[in-house]
């Protein structure tokens, strides 16, 4: 669903020249829930800007299905980025003045359908994130995790095929995390959307199905965490629960 | 003396049945209470029951059943009772164990020269860190499907988990962090990896 072909990010030039991502081949399919983790400035969020659009790499391509995005107008972008793509935010992003209806209706509204239209998707939608009662609040009447419920249900209502999230849950308590974290391995495995999450959060990237790690541009790990059942050895798990401290 | 966790912890369970219990039941009860983070299996349950009854905190009486082979009903005693309250009081003694798990041992006594193979270790370890991550995820989510998550016991111990975990995998960050720094700066002595530099 997306795919990175020997992709390089250069910001700059000469003495303050960064390379932000060295050659990196990464292919999602479609469905995959995939973390991507790594230190601060190791590229992790160049990643979603790039299939977001918002940058173009300074070497190799990136895919969307089939589509190579270098090779799409402006206009197409555009139109991919509203329908194809839904963004989370650590930070909401929402519009105050307007409700929680109104927020999660306005990518409807703005790719031209009717308001009637619009309406039944985004109770639909909201009742999925379970927000269907605070349908006529604004974003400061609610909690964190409410907000970003909102948003979650705002990137889900355009039915897109990538979920981009840039640490959705960077801004929450442990209860509205896990809560967030749900939902989205809901939306990946009911509504069959690809996820693509960038997180400092290993609890977080526990929900997907693969951890990516870059360090320097580079991926230097690709973990399948995939294998969901429980564990036959019941050790692992103690080991995780009773790891010794460092002092 | 009784000293080890779990023989208090099936005391406990005993403890709350006046009518007495029984192995299996004991071993569904303290399934159901752990919520499944603390695996004990039939051998270290009746090994347990074994010693307490020796040490006279519990008794076993035969209990005969038509058809099928008798049973071992249990019940706490008083010196059990008073061992039990006199535990649970007693401030826990656990410490914290550095130098104990196989990761940091051969921090110890790897040295720059094997740079890159040290860092394969860190990311194996990480590896293995988050796979055991999403197991115990999956768990959660189980529990809190069962809704089971909200029992105020595993509420609590899935809070320790992660906490723990994400610790555990700062720590591996940091490691890998100073050893890349590390790694730019040539070294002619054959030095443990993680040593500070003169």
């Amino acid at each position: 669903m997306i795919r990175f072909a020997n992709v390089s990010k250069v910001f700059g030039e000469g003495p303050t020249q960064v390379d932000a991502l060295r050659d990196l081949s990464l292919d999602v399919p479609a469905r995959q829930f995939c973390t991507i983790m790594g230190p601060s400035g190791s590229g992790k969020s160049t990643v979603l800007h790039l299939v977001a659009g918002l940058t173009k790499p300074t070497e190799g391509e990136i895919y969307l299905g089939d589509q190579p995005l270098s090779r799409m107008t402006e206009r197409d972008a555009a139109l991919m980025r509203r329908r194809e793509l839904g963004f989370i935010f650590q930070f909401f992003h929402l519009i105050p003045y307007l409700d929680a209806e109104e927020n999660v209706a306005l990518p409807l509204l703005l790719d031209g359908h009717s308001f009637s239209a619009a309406r039944e998707r985004t109770e639909r939608t909201l009742t999925l994130v379970d927000l269907i009662h605070r349908r006529h609040h604004k974003p400061t009447e609610l909690s964190g995790g409410e907000m970003q419920r909102m948003a979650i249900a705002r990137a889900l209502v355009t039915s897109p095929r990538v979920i981009l999230a840039d640490e959705p849950t960077g801004n929450l308590d442990s209860t509205a995390t896990h809560a967030i974290m749900r939902l989205l391995r809901r939306g990946s495995e009911e509504i069959g959307v690809t996820v693509l999450m960038v997180t400092h959060d290993p609890v977080c990237a526990s929900y997907g199905d693969r951890v990516v790690r870059l360090v320097d541009g580079r991926i230097v790990e690709d973990i399948d965490v995939s294998e969901r059942q429980a564990p036959q050895d019941d050790e692992a798990v103690g080991s995780v629960l009773t790891l010794p401290r460092e002092p | 003396m009784v000293t080890d966790v779990v023989q208090y912890a099936v005391l406990g369970l005993i403890s709350a049945r006046t009518e007495g219990a029984h192995g299996y039941q004991l071993k569904i009860e303290f399934d159901a209470l752990y919520g499944e983070f603390w695996s004990l299996n039939y051998g270290q349950l009746y090994r347990t029951l074994d010693r307490l009854e020796r040490a006279g905190l519990i008794g076993g009486t035969e209990q005969f059943q038509t058809g099928r082979p008798s049973r071992k009903v249990y019940r706490i005693t008083a010196s059990g009772r008073q061992s039990l309250d006199d535990w649970l009081l007693l401030p826990p003694t656990y410490e914290p164990r550095p130098l104990r798990d196989e990761l940091s041992v051969k921090l110890l006594f790897l040295t720059d020269a094997k740079h890159n193979e040290t860092l394969a270790l860190i990311r194996s370890q990480r590896a293995i860190y988050l796979q055991h991550l999403a197991r115990l995820t999956k768990r959660r989510s189980v529990l809190e499907e069962a809704g089971q998550g909200d029992s105020f016991v595993t509420r609590l111990l899935l809070v320790q988990a992660d906490m723990r975990v994400r610790a555990d995998l700062a720590w591996l960050d940091l490691v890998e962090q100073e050893l890349l720094q590390r790694s730019g700066k040539p070294s002619s002595t054959s030095r443990p990896a993680l040593s500070r530099p003169r």
